[in-house]
């Protein structure tokens, strides 16, 4: 564990962050977060202590890195994926040249009923 | 309808090359309106009431931009760095370095480093960022960089 490898993760997790927050989101508070707490242990001294956190740190870009790679494989193999129920009943019946009803469609007998 | 309809079919090229301007194809004033004789049937058409001869087609070409000029990224580089909180912007100049000139430690100039970055849509290799330590450095590597935009 040296400087290097430690901005090299900095550096890879901030592309992450960007990448599945700030861009999503268009919010930088993950980002900001993220400076804060390398900054915080910018100065630990503990021996221990630097490397918990930087196996954290570690363990944390792992895990966003393969959390993406994960979405874009199922994304890339089924078009389902990621989809609401009512997004995904619609584009099954649309496949089929039928359209999910409106709300209005399912309110309208009820209200043509005689109170 | 169908002598527009003819006129847009009349292009030699795929209408896909053009974007038509509206303004373009409208009817003319009666001052510029010339009587035009058809031999096939023999009447008098006013073919001019839609603009056949005067149609200004504005072409717009798809194919890639030039690259950004030096100025350019020096001058995006200049922004983003000024933008940067614990930048002075007064202090900032084409030849700064991040560390001696700005003030700025390793954890800044990652984070300046991935701004660029992001600006300019590319990613840099950890052994490169590693190598830039100045503006200069930054502009060098952009420029080398042909996707950057």
């Amino acid at each position: 564990m040296n400087r290097k490898s430690i901005l090299s993760i900095y550096r890879q997790l901030l592309r992450e962050v960007h990448k599945q927050y700030t861009l999503q989101n268009n919010n930088p508070y993950w980002k900001l977060e993220l400076i804060k707490i390398f900054r915080q242990n910018q100065n630990v001294n503990d021996k221990e202590l630097l490397v918990k956190s930087n196996q954290d740190a570690f363990d944390l870009l792992s895990f966003l890195k393969s959390n993406r790679r994960y979405s874009e494989l199922m994304a890339q193999s089924n078009k389902l994926y990621g989809l609401t129920e009512q997004q995904r009943i619609e584009k099954t019946a649309n496949r089929v040249g039928l359209k999910t009803p409106s709300d209005q469609d399912i309110l309208l007998p009820f209200e043509s009923m005689p109170s | 309808m169908n002598k527009l309809n003819s006129l847009l079919l009349r292009p030699p090229l795929p209408a896909s090359f053009f974007i038509f301007r509206q303004s373009h194809i409208l009817v003319k004033s009666d001052s510029k309106r010339i009587p035009i004789t058809t031999t096939t049937n023999n009447t008098t058409t006013n073919a001019n009431t839609i603009i056949t001869n005067n149609i200004f087609f504005s072409p717009r070409f798809y194919s890639a931009e030039a690259g950004l000029t030096r100025s350019n990224i020096e001058a995006r580089i200049i922004d983003i760095i000024k933008s940067f909180d614990k930048v002075d912007p007064k202090k900032v100049s084409p030849h700064s370095k991040f560390a001696d000139d700005l003030g700025l430690d390793s954890l800044d100039t990652v984070e300046v480093v991935m701004n660029i970055e992001e600006d300019f849509s590319i990613e840099i290799p950890d052994k490169e960022a590693d190598e830039i330590r100045s503006i200069k450095d930054a502009v060098d590597y952009i420029s080398k960089r042909d996707e950057a935009h």
